[in-house]
């Protein structure tokens, strides 16, 4: 049952109106921010910063510098831009803090590289697979599951849709070592999809 | 299900790229990894079904957890209570 407030927000369904009572610190307002943005903020922490607690903290730490900012915002891009920005900048800021040092590439010998896995041609469109809530649990998972380097340029190109010299700006890299972690990323999810993807499960 | 034969560089490329996956590749590799990337069709094919999927993943937004939308909400208000601030 909803409670009596939440039949209210429509109320701020126009954004100049929500802005104005976000300025005035209406909790009402406040609440229609958060189901408005609040979901896809928090999923943005949390894959960039790989852990439930530090996404939590991110977006607590974007909204109270959002709010403290609300009075000088221009509305020269959306309420929903704006924030997306904030709480990407606030979770880049606490991994730069937390990221351990890169580890330096060591080229193998020639010849002593591990083959890789075959390249699966994957059947029909994958796009068709998307309304399985299994495969987004196992697409959730394999994110949060590669290495910070590569969760972290995937998320921000593939997911957020920045481009290639936007997310690398952001990560403070080349373009081209943003490219090689972004396909060293989408190989890495390509062999953990790959059995749902073409049905060949193991054990299924 | 069908496999795609792979040229020895595209195989050597992949192998590289697989291997150790927190490292950074340095400045010569990753020059000539991207020169592979920006030409190989076969790994552009593998990139192109990853980044549709992705982009149906997208539309995808997890439920706030309930307990941290009473907590932010307490940070943006400062404690006030419905219909204060009006």
């Amino acid at each position: 049952m909803l409670k009596p407030w939440e039949t209210d927000l429509a109320v701020y369904s126009d954004e100049g109106e929500l802005l104005t009572g976000l300025r005035r610190r209406d909790r009402l307002a406040c609440t229609c921010l958060l189901k408005r943005f609040a979901p896809r903020l928090y999923r943005l922490a949390l894959q960039l910063t790989g852990s439930a607690d530090d996404a939590e903290d991110v977006l607590q730490e974007g909204l109270i510098q959002a709010c403290s900012k609300i009075d000088t915002f221009e509305g020269r891009s959306s309420l929903g831009s704006w924030l997306h920005r904030i709480v990407l900048n606030a979770a880049l800021m606490r991994l730069r803090r937390k990221s351990p040092p890169v580890v330096p590439w060591v080229e193998e010998p020639e010849g002593e590289t591990v083959a890789p896995p075959l390249l699966i041609d994957w059947t029909g469109d994958p796009g068709d697979h998307v309304l399985s809530q299994e495969l987004q649990a196992v697409l959730d998972r394999a994110i949060l599951a590669l290495p910070e380097t590569l969760r972290t340029a995937l998320v921000l190109r593939d997911i957020e849709g920045l481009s290639t010299e936007e997310a690398a700006t952001a990560l403070r890299i080349s373009e081209a070592a943003l490219k090689v972690r972004l396909h060293r990323a989408r190989l890495a999810l390509r062999a953990t999809l790959a059995p749902y993807v073409t049905g060949d499960q193991a054990g299924g | 299900m069908q496999t795609t034969v792979l040229s020895p560089e595209c195989e050597h490329i992949r192998a590289l790229l697989l291997r150790s996956p927190d490292t950074e590749p340095d400045a010569s590799l990753l020059q000539r990894i991207a020169e592979h990337l920006a030409t190989c069709p076969h790994c552009q094919a593998a990139e192109a079904d990853v980044t549709t999927l992705m982009a149906q993943y997208r539309l995808h937004e997890p439920p706030l957890p309930a307990h941290l939308e009473a907590r932010l909400l307490d940070c943006m208000c400062g404690g006030q209570k419905h219909g204060e601030g009006q």
